[in-house]
Formats: C-alpha cells, structure tokens, sequence
C-alpha cells in the first residue's frame, strides 16, 4: 500500500511516502524537530557523500533533527552525540527513514 | 626526523604541539583554528626534532585550502618521520577514519586519544589496551590542556610502528572502524548538564538569536568599558602626569623647535606637547599604540578568546548562514570576519577555511574594505568620538551598509555559486584561565611588536614629506579627487600614504589638521576602505594571488572615492 502524506514545511510542500508497514522516507530538511530516523540514501556525486562521511553522517546510521533555523536556514542534526549544521540544499540531499519514537530503531 | 601531528579539526592538536614543544600556538575551541602549520622543536632522548602542527582534516581528501596545507605536510613526509594522530576520545568512530587511512599511507604512527577527560564526563569508556593491539601501533590517553599523558606520549614516540594494512575501500574502511567500536568503547545514558542545556538554547532560533544579540551587544559594552577605563583611569594619567613633563625636558634641552625637536618631540601646541597633535616620535608615535589602541587590543582580544573558548563562534556561524548566503558566503565566514575586526591579518589568514575561490574573494575583498582592525577602530573611537557619538556611528554605520551592499553585489555579478554550511558544533567548554591568558599574551605581543615599529616609521615618514614638500606635490595631485569630490582639504593626503604601513596612525595624523567634523567622519570612513594596511596587503596578495589582487584593489580604490563623495553630498544635505 503506497500512502502519499503532505507535510508543510516552511513554504514548500514537501511529499514523503509510507511503503508498506510504515516506514516513512523524508529528506532531512522535510523531518520535524526531534525526530530521529536512519540515514538511507544521499542524492549526490562522490564529494558530496565522502564530504558528508568524513563528518560522521553514515548509510544506516540513526540521526535526529534537532531543529531547522528560521528562514531556511541550516538544518542541525545530531549524530553520535555530536552536532552538525548543514545547509538547507545539503540537507535535501540526504533521506532519512523516520523512526517512530515507540518502535525506536534497531 | 619529524614529528607531524596530524588529526580531524578541532581536537587538540595545537594544544598538544605547544605541550611537546613549548612553542606558543593560538588555540582556540572551533574548528579550523589552524589553519597553516607551526613548526617547533622538543627533546627525544638526547636529540632535538622538529615537530608541526598541521591544519586538521576530516579525510585525505581535501575539501578546502586549510587541509590541503596539512595534506602537503603529509606528502613531504620522509622516512624515519613519524605521524602522532590526534583522535577526539568522544567522537571515536568519526575519528577513527582518518587514522586508518594514515595507517594505510604506512608512514609510523603514535596515536594520542586527546579530551580522555571529556569522555569520561560524557559517559564514554574506551579499551585502550585493545585498541592500541587493534591498531597496532602505540595508543596514548591524553588531556592536553592539563597536561595529562603529555610525558607519556613523549616517552612512547620511540614505539611508533608502520601497521602493515592493505589500502581499503571507503566501505572496507567503515566496517572495520564499525568493528574497533564496537570491541573497544562502551557508553552510559547520562543527564543533560547545564552547559548542554545552554549549547541547546543557543542553537534553537527562537532562544539563538536573542542570546547572539545580547552576547554581541555585551561584548561591545565589556570592550568599551575595559578600554575607556584603562585609557582613563591608568595610561591617560600615566602619559600626562610622569611622561609628559619628562618630553617637556626634553623639548627643552633640543630647544623648543628646530628639525631634529619636530622628529623626537613634534611640534609644541601653545607652548605644550599634545599627545595627539604633536606627532615625534616619542610623543605621539608612543602615545598612539600604548595609549589609545593597546587598551582597546587588550580588551578586544580578552573577549574574543572567551568567545573562541568557550566555544561559541561556530553557533554564531549557523545563526548568521542566512545573511552570510546574501553575500555569497556562508556562515562560517563570519569567523574570518571577526578576527578581522581585531587584526586583518588572521582575519584574513582563516578564510582559508572557505571552500571556493569565489568565497574566498568575496571574504578577502569585504574584510579589506568595511570592516576595520581594533587598532584602527579604537582611533576613530577616540578622535571622531569626541566630536559625538553620532559621528562614531556614522563611520560604523556606513562601514556596515558597505558591507552589506558590496557582499550582495559581489555575489550578483561574480559567477558561481556559494556552497552550502557543513560544519561541525563542539560542545562547550568553560574557557581555562592559564591558555586564555597565555593566548591573549601572545596577541598583545604580536601586536605590540607590529604596531611600534610601523608607528615610528610612518611619523618619520610625515615628518619627512612635509619637511622636504614632497607631500605638497602629491597634494596637488589627488586634490581634484579629495577637495572637490570628497570635500576634504587637500593635507589628508598625508594620512592616505601613511595608511599604507597603519591605519591607526593614519587615523591618528588627521588630528593636527584642524578638519570639521564632517571632514574627519568622512575621511576616517575613506581611510578604512581605500587599501589594506601593508601587512594585510601582503596576506591578500599571497591568499589571492596578483590578478585577483588587482580586481580587489580596484574594488577598494573605486569604493573610496565613491564612499568619499557619497557621504560628502548626503552629510552636507543633512547639515551635519
């Protein structure tokens, strides 16, 4: 079963999509604040994920939004206990299966 | 033989090259503090070898002209050098990347597992035997800032061994470093402290901004308070009451005029030496550094190594990304910009952390031109300041919509595109008062060391060109531009050669000249844009190269006169 979910997000409207039993794909720059999710695809050359890497930000690796700055501004994650801002554009690059808080992820 | 010290941004590197060393490095909490390599040397066993510091990198693969400088040192590695890798105990796993792929360049190795302390306060245990046999190669638990495991990293250089590993593959590399976690670090669930808390709401917009505001807005009133109050209460007294009788004896002895009194003393104005006006050499070429600037310098840079400490320069860096993105830049360029406004030459020096060319351009151009040095600030302070604050305001003023309007364009007509922040937040630490002070010495001497000299040259150097005429004929020269476009008379000229070597003196050589206070508003604004001082010119001429310089200086030359004749028109319509 495909299930098209509408988030608002700032001014654009962003679509993520439930595959069967519910996982939900969005980008990072889409997640709300305080989730959490697992890192499943990077939408870039080879620079761009060596680069993302190289901090931290792995495929299969559980990161939270901690917020979004105004204005489309950065987006800060948090990884490993460490804190990363990461442009807006960046950020739309970068897929993220959420994880409900009660499943947590495994 | 070498030491290199080689390791991810912001871990400790500097801190540990000063230990071994005893060479003095700026050490600051944010990344890319360093960002050119320091050599010094320390003793193994009877010999002296050479150490450096290198900038720090997250890969081998460079992403910006910082670590492509610690790559180099990387490349010129000779055999019998030696590789310490310095890896945040916190932050393992991201860490450990690098010191494989060292380890794959089979160049011996010592690894120093740097802020052991902060792990342990974070809840994280790490193996160290089991590390150190995983890796292979020496593993030392160190604390670089109390000096923990510094002897012991020494005493085991001689131990560092090659790891015979094959050359992997990015995945290759992950799955191993997946498997030296998983056997060596264990972690506790911990509590949030109260510095986590604030490190939280100081990157929430909602609470961020304000919180940036109120620590900038503190920030300028500390740095005023300190700085009028050690002018006032200490160097004003000290120069008027001790020194200023002692010149008098002097000025007497040399006979009250003549050439050789105007060079030593200057010029007597009713019968008394006036520290601002008189310009000898040791009078106001003494006064000016040691009385007007330095305590500005001192108060300045004591609040930016709080700021850099602490940690808190690169939350600033995601608050301002929106604006910063305007101007063809990204928040992490607000780092470059305010160290510029202590002194331009580290200011400059650091937007070697920018990724692009076109970046760096746009950083360069907009720190030579708008924003002024705390030498050269402190000067407009104190001359402009007491015809008004508002006079203050308007040279501040104008420097920022220059600012603004020049970045905005830069970015309009330059091709390309800004990339985007990605950058690393540490935590925070409260700020140790032995390297606070030991940094804040260093600056004061950098400074003290910088400006006397130049100071005495460029007073010389006026003394000189108003003695033979020379400065008459140059006068005549740019007076169509100055006099009739700017409104200013004629003798600025003067304070425009001398900028080239300081602006604080040049600043300080509109004095004497007896200018209103549109005048000096005006030609204190102009002498900030115009060029850089001569040793930023050198920086900027070495970051950018000398056809990118050429189109910098332009900028600054044409910004100049139109700024000049800007502000003449719109401050004469206003009356002011």
């Amino acid at each position: 079963m495909l299930e098209w979910k509408e988030r608002k997000d700032g001014r654009e409207k962003i679509f993520a999509f439930r595959l069967g039993e519910g996982e939900l794909k969005v980008s990072l720059a889409s997640m709300k604040a305080g989730e959490s999710g697992i890192v499943v695809e990077f939408l870039g050359g080879r620079g761009f994920v060596n680069r993302l890497n190289a901090l931290g930000i792995r495929l299969c690796k559980k990161i939270t939004k901690v917020n979004t700055m105004l204005m489309r501004g950065p987006v800060i994650v948090d990884i490993d206990g460490m804190k990363i801002a990461i442009g807006r554009g960046m950020a739309q690059r970068i897929i993220v299966e959420v994880v409900d808080e009660d499943t947590a992820y495994g | 033989m070498k030491i290199l010290l080689m390791g991810n941004p912001n871990v400790g590197k500097s801190v540990i090259f000063s230990r071994l060393t005893g060479v003095k490095v700026i050490a600051s909490n944010y990344p890319g503090t360093t960002v050119s390599f320091t050599r010094g040397y320390m003793r193994l066993g009877d010999k002296m070898v050479e150490v450096i510091d290198a900038p720090g990198t997250y890969t081998l693969e460079p992403t910006c002209k910082a670590e492509e400088v610690a790559l180099q040192m990387l490349a010129q590695a000779e055999a019998g050098d030696v590789v310490i890798n310095v890896i945040d105990a916190t932050n393992l796993e991201r860490n450990l990347n690098l010191t494989l792929q060292l380890l794959e360049r089979h160049i011996p190795m010592v690894v120093a597992l740097n802020l052991w302390d902060d792990a342990k306060h974070k809840g994280i245990t790490i193996d160290v035997e089991k590390l150190e046999e995983l890796l292979n190669v020496p593993v030392v638990p160190t604390v670089a800032v109390s000096g923990e495991g510094i002897s012991t990293l020494a005493r085991r250089m001689k131990e560092a061994r090659i790891n015979e590993i094959e050359p992997h593959t990015t995945d290759e590399r992950w799955a191993d470093i997946g498997n030296i976690v998983t056997q060596v670090q264990s972690m506790v669930h911990r509590h949030h402290t109260f510095l986590e808390t604030l490190e939280d709401l100081s990157l929430l917009p909602i609470t961020g901004l304000p919180i940036a505001a109120v620590v900038i807005w503190l920030i300028f009133k500390i740095v005023r308070f300190i700085g009028e109050g050690l002018i006032g209460y200490i160097f004003d007294p000290l120069f008027e009451g001790l020194y200023a009788p002692l010149m008098m004896q002097l000025s007497a002895l040399l006979g009250g005029s003549g050439f050789w009194h105007d060079i030593v003393i200057g010029k007597l104005i009713e019968g008394e030496i006036d520290f601002t006006q008189s310009f000898g050499l040791l009078t106001t070429g003494l006064y000016v550094p040691l009385a007007m600037v330095l305590p500005y310098v001192f108060a300045f840079y004591l609040m930016l190594g709080l700021l850099e400490d602490f940690g808190y320069l690169p939350r600033l860096a995601v608050l301002v990304d929106n604006l910063m993105h305007k101007l063809g830049l990204h928040g992490q360029a607000i780092v470059p910009t305010i160290l510029g406004l202590g002194c331009s030459v580290p200011g400059m020096l650091s937007a070697r952390i920018l990724e692009t060319r076109r970046e760096r351009f746009i950083a360069l151009t907009l720190l030579a031109v708008a924003v002024p040095c705390t030498a050269q600030s402190a000067m407009i302070i104190g001359l402009v300041g007491e015809h008004g604050g508002k006079y203050v305001a308007i040279v501040f003023g104008t420097l920022s919509i220059i600012w603004v309007l020049l970045g905005f364009t830069l970015n309009k007509i330059m091709r390309g595109l800004s990339p985007e922040l990605l950058l690393e937040i540490p935590s925070y630490h409260l700020p140790r008062i032995v390297p606070l002070s030991k940094k804040l010495w260093m600056r004061l001497v950098g400074f003290l060391k910088d400006a006397i000299p130049f100071m005495l040259l460029g007073i010389l150097l006026m003394n000189i060109l108003f003695a033979t005429g020379a400065i008459d004929v140059v006068a005549k020269l740019l007076a169509p531009v100055i006099t009739n476009l700017m409104g200013l008379p004629a003798s600025v000229v003067v304070a425009l050669i001398t900028g080239f070597l300081r602006k604080d003196v040049a600043v300080g050589m509109l004095a004497p000249l007896d200018l209103t206070a549109k005048q000096l508003t005006i030609a204190s604004t102009v002498l900030a844009v115009y060029f850089p001082c001569i040793a930023a010119f050198v920086v900027l001429l070495k970051e950018l190269g000398i056809k990118d310089m050429l189109k910098s200086a332009a900028i600054m030359l044409g910004l100049a006169v139109l700024v000049g004749t800007v502000m003449n028109l719109i401050l004469s319509a206003l009356h002011l």
